[in-house]
Formats: structure tokens, sequence, C-alpha cells
């Protein structure tokens, strides 16, 4: 991985961690990649530099996020369940601005859209993202793509 | 009795999830009161007796920064303790809340990030309405 990846997955593994209580597994596993993706995430952001995160649900992601995050083992509508991952997301995105440009930097955050497409490297306009990296979670995965606007 | 706090995210997950976080802090709490944006946490305010409100900075119709903003600018609310919650990491947004008098937690937090954040906001004392009470300490007598 290069900085900028190894920044994205660090600021991901650690948010998933405290927010959500779900570890990265060591490895992905073939099982992990093969996977349904089950939601998508995008927070857009402006400032110094602008663009979009994007953080991919695959699995059983979705409904472990809902259920940590609110402490519960009920299930959670979908509804919910998207609202969490789009919280993770916006909360990754947040701590991975000021780790790419410093806290003297200020930037605008759109609030998250969540939607059941999935945002590939075909999906967002057809442009390729500028790092992606894969998560490994216990049950599923979590692909963070960034998309940065030159 | 205790306090009667609003949260204010447009997140119903990260409300919740605060919400969480207030009871396992060992706050004094009484009525939480729940708003999705600036404007719905302002009608709050009007309609219930608040004694400290939690606010998002990024939510749709009204930002929590307007929100802020307009609480300072009445003379009834503008006393009112304000915590700020959220992503934000730009040292001068950070500042101007604090300028405004609001404390700020960071996401991700730990319940005891709102014990020192009150405990900081309030000097260690609930308001005397709620009787003797010093956090500090951590004990209230009611």
């Amino acid at each position: 991985m290069n900085s900028l990846e190894t920044a994205i997955y660090r600021t991901g593994a650690a948010i998933f961690e405290e927010l959500a209580f779900l570890f990265p597994t060591e490895e992905i596993e073939d099982y992990q990649r093969a996977l349904p993706a089950r939601a998508a995430a995008e927070v857009g952001f402006r400032g110094p530099v602008s663009g979009q995160l994007v953080v991919v649900a695959y699995g059983e992601v979705l409904p472990q996020l809902a259920a940590n995050m609110l402490g519960e083992d009920a299930h959670h509508s979908e509804q919910i369940q998207r609202d969490a991952l789009g919280e993770v997301a916006n909360v990754i995105c947040g701590n991975l601005l000021p780790a790419l440009s410093g806290t003297q930097a200020v930037f605008s955050l759109d609030a998250p859209q969540v939607s059941a497409a999935v945002c590939n490297e075909d999906g967002h306009g057809g442009k390729r993202p500028s790092a992606e990296v894969i998560i490994g979670l216990d049950g599923g995965r979590a692909d963070l793509l960034l998309y940065l606007r030159q | 009795m205790g306090y009667n706090i609003l949260v204010v995210d447009d997140s119903a997950v990260m409300r919740g999830m605060i919400i969480k976080s207030l009871r396992l802090s060992g706050l004094p709490l009484e009525e939480i009161y729940q708003a999705g944006n600036g404007a719905e946490g302002l009608s709050a305010i009007a309609a219930h007796r608040v004694d400290l409100a939690l606010v998002d900075i990024n939510m749709p119709l009204m930002n929590g920064e307007e929100m802020v903003t307009r609480l300072r600018e009445n003379p009834a609310t503008a006393a009112l303790p304000v915590i700020v919650v959220s992503t934000e990491s730009s040292e001068s947004r950070i500042e101007s809340f604090a300028a405004s008098g609001a404390r700020f937690i960071h996401k991700p937090f730990e319940p005891q990030a709102f014990r020192a954040a009150v405990i900081d906001l309030t000097g260690g004392k609930i308001n005397e309405q709620f009787g003797n009470c010093d956090l500090q300490d951590g004990g209230c007598d009611f």
C-alpha cells in the first residue's frame, strides 16, 4: 500500500473498531472477496482538496454495524442499518481529511448519501478512485474508495 | 431529578449512540429530547426546559454552527450550555465554538468525554435547581 492507502486503511480500521466494535481481519479471505455488496455510503467534501469517500459494505457488515453501534441485539430496519453505514462513512471521512491535510485545513462535509447500488470502479461516473482499500471484517468486508478531484 | 438534555444530529443512529453514552457517563439524567437538525433543535428548546444541548455540526436545513449562533443571539438561550459533537478537526472552527462558550467532543467518543465536558462547562456543579450536586465528587444530593 502507498501512503494514501495506508492512511485510509488505518483511519477506516480505527473507526470500525472504535465506533462499531468491528475488528479488521488480518487477511482478506476468498469468501470475503466473493460476498455481495449490500450498500454504499458516499460522503462528499470540499476544502484544500475536494472529492468523495465511498464506503461499500459487503456480507453481514451492515446489520452488525447497526447492532453494535446501538448496543442492541434486536434486528434493525434497513433504514437504520443504512443510517449506521452513513455515519461510519461520515466519521471515517472526517477523521481522514486532517490526516491528509493537517488540522489547519478547513473542510466542509456533505451529509452521507447511502444507496443499495454499489459504487464500484465503473459506477462513479466511470472514474477510477484515487485510492482504494479493502478492510476485512468478521462476516464481511468494507471497501473504502477515495475519489479526489484534481 | 437531573439534566434535561437535547441531542441534535441528523443521524438517528448517532443520536442513539450519544444517548447510550450519556447514560453510561454517570451523569444524572431526566428527559432526553432529540432533533434532526438545527431548526428542530431550536424548536425543541423553545418548547421544553433544556439544561444542556449536544449538537452536531453538519446537518441539513440548519447546521450546528447556525444553531449555536442563534442560541447565543437570544438572551433567553445565550447561556445554555452547549457541547458540539462532531468529526470536525479544524483548529480554527473548534476555536470559534470555544469562543461562543461551547465545548467540543470529537467523534468517535467515549462516555467519559461527556462527563468531563459537562464538568468543564458547569465547573463541576449542576444548576442549583437540582440540589447540591458536585460532579467532581461523583455525588448528588436530591
